[in-house]
């Protein structure tokens, strides 16, 4: 009611456009958007930078978040957000409407919970929300919603233990579904001091039986720790061309801090429930460095985006410092290649994007800089497109809204 | 038709009749849920509530001077002990009527053996202590030290310095701080609320967790 006089009088002010100038004043927002970005700014505030095309031309366009506790931990296909609000536990669903503002079109009340790992069931409609409660951070449970008529279909507590010896804090990593079986990725995390913690040595591998919810095979390995982590915020995971099954292990201080173990690329091969105990792509160990977010390229070739110890000092500034790296992957030999980019600043961020022949990658760098790059596959080329507004302070995400 | 909590779970249920459905339906083609509050927002009223309480409870007394009048000698030698007692009480009513204000619009200093987080409200700033927590912010030094976790809400922009780092921060207003304590780095981590996404989510929960924000 309060946008009534507010919406009369730009009503009005639309009329009158109209009536001078012939043309459409709206035609800036009617635009279709292509590509998302979700912003960080330097007051603080959120907002999707929306542009139809990744290069300077085109139009774009920026608009606000549609509420205050929309956070960079939505869900995205095709032009429809999903995001779990935290306060009140509604799973809402939103979409651009015609004047590329975000509006809420429905909502699921979920139990309590904090979203750890989302995954669409066989690329269908069907969205598996995996979360952990929030007392505790002990217990996991799954979610089952049908996204085409945004119905809750099933929700269930999963059949993992709440603790390992004193370990008891859960995070499911790495989701995947295979042949009507889960195979879930989980490890357990405890506090040290008031504000210190660790992850254990051992990471947990369960294979389910998706109607039963049955504990089908429970591997441990102990190579690394902290599989994954929480995929709205970044991907640690991807199936290549042969559907053979990719994810990294993040130990660094960002997510697991169990820093003795190495950032590692493990692979379970297509028909197997089992991860491959013969294959370990050990990552820390090539560039000496921590690293978070694993986005598969194409043709084995896979993009990580790593730390740099001796540039941060701690929480104080890992986010604020330019110290982040991309390196080119090759999964099969093991081989790795820096990508000729600048330092990029955000500790974890969704904001690689394969897509045909190019990798994009909106990088905030020295300068008050916030750029998008693009990375030729064929050639290796490098190239910066195009900047985005520069109230931001971080690029969080970059989606592709097709 | 008022949105409750309520009859959206029986909305999701398909138990609505035809004129909750629609006003369902309108509320939610309606443009901002952002202001419709599903649920209380406990954790800020009780803040609210927390500081509005504290700051009753510890505003600044009201400065009203206690009228002395100019006595003659003859009648302060007869009345020699009660006007000691006099200037005594004057002395130390004094104490507490002008000196704690001072020292408390420069001076904070707060412990909390709660298991429940503690608020204050200040001149400058608002501040929430997590438990087992100790603050002291000092404006005539421009110190700040604590142990355990604090946010901090400043009401004007002022600098304070980590005593133990020697770095100074920026604290602005409006904003609101998440301020640290490190023991094992002899220093203080402060982040603004907005960079808290930065943190493992095993950190943001448990500092969730502690300060009731969700």
């Amino acid at each position: 009611m309060k946008l009534f006089f507010p919406s009369l009088y730009i009503g009005f002010l639309f009329a009158l456009g109209l009536l001078f100038s012939c043309a459409s004043p709206d035609a800036s927002k009617s635009f279709l958007p292509e590509y998302a970005l979700y912003l960080l700014n330097e007051d603080g505030s959120n907002s999707f930078f929306l542009k139809e095309s990744l290069q300077d031309t085109g139009k774009s366009i920026e608009i606000e978040v549609p509420s205050k506790e929309f956070t960079r931990e939505y869900i995205h296909k095709k032009g429809i957000f999903y995001h779990f609000k935290e306060r009140n536990d509604y799973f809402i669903r939103y979409q651009l409407d015609a004047n590329n503002q975000m509006i809420a079109t429905d909502s699921i009340l979920f139990k309590d919970g904090y979203l750890e790992n989302y995954i669409w069931k066989n690329n269908t409609d069907t969205l598996l929300l995996f979360t952990v409660e929030k007392k505790t951070t002990a217990h996991g449970r799954m979610y089952v919603v049908d996204t085409k008529s945004f119905t809750l279909l099933r929700e269930e507590a999963l059949p993992f233990p709440s603790s390992i010896v004193n370990f008891n804090l859960l995070s499911i990593g790495v989701v995947d579904f295979v042949d009507d079986k889960l195979w879930i990725a989980y490890c357990y995390s405890k506090f040290l001091t008031a504000d210190d913690y660790t992850t254990s040595d051992t990471m947990y591998y369960a294979t389910l039986d998706f109607s039963s919810l049955d504990v089908l095979n429970l591997q441990k390995d102990t190579r690394s720790s902290y599989p994954g982590g929480v995929n709205t915020v970044q991907s640690y995971s991807a199936r290549d061309d042969q559907g053979d099954f990719y994810f990294m292990s993040c130990p660094g201080v960002a997510l697991g801090n169990n820093l003795a173990k190495p950032t590692a690329i493990f692979r379970k091969k297509k028909g197997m429930q089992e991860v491959d105990t013969s294959y370990m792509l050990d990552i820390s160990e090539t560039i000496h460095n921590h690293a978070y977010g694993f986005w598969y390229m194409g043709g084995q070739k896979a993009i990580i985006r790593s730390e740099q110890r001796n540039l941060y000092t701690d929480f104080s500034n890992h986010h604020s410092t330019f110290q982040f790296e991309y390196y080119l992957v090759d999964l099969s030999t093991k081989k790795l290649d820096k990508i000729n980019i600048p330092l990029d600043k955000g500790t974890r961020k969704e904001n690689v994007l394969v897509q045909g022949d190019y990798v994009y990658f909106a990088i905030d760098s020295e300068g008050e800089k916030h750029d998008i790059w693009r990375y030729t596959i064929n050639d290796g080329q490098v190239d910066r497109i195009s900047s985005i507004s520069n109230s931001a302070s971080y690029i969080l995400r970059l989606d592709f809204l097709k | 038709m008022d949105i409750s909590k309520a009859l959206l779970e029986k909305y999701e249920l398909g138990q609505c009749n035809d004129e909750e459905l629609a006003a369902v339906r309108a509320w939610l083609d309606a443009e901002d849920w952002g202001d419709l509050d599903l649920e209380e927002d406990i954790d800020e009223t009780v803040k609210e509530e927390l500081w509005a309480d504290i700051s009753f409870s510890v505003a600044t007394p009201s400065i009203t001077q206690p009228v002395v009048s100019n006595p003659r000698i003859a009648v302060i030698k007869r009345y020699w002990g009660t006007v000691v007692a006099a200037c005594m009480i004057a002395i130390i009513g004094g104490y507490y009527y002008f000196y704690q204000p001072v020292k408390d619009f420069t001076v904070f200093q707060a412990t909390n053996v709660e298991s429940g987080v503690i608020s204050f409200s200040k001149d400058h700033f608002d501040v929430v202590l997590s438990p087992n927590s100790e603050a002291n912010i000092d404006f005539e030094s421009g110190n700040i030290s604590l142990t355990g976790n604090i946010m901090l809400r400043p009401k004007r922009d002022f600098v304070l310095q980590d005593g133990r780092s020697n770095q100074s921060f920026n604290f602005k207003q409006g904003e609101v701080y998440f301020v640290s304590e490190r023991e094992e780095q002899k220093k203080l981590i402060i982040l603004s609320k907005r960079e808290m996404i930065f943190l493992p989510p095993v950190m943001q929960r448990r500092i969730k967790q502690q300060f009731h924000i969700s």
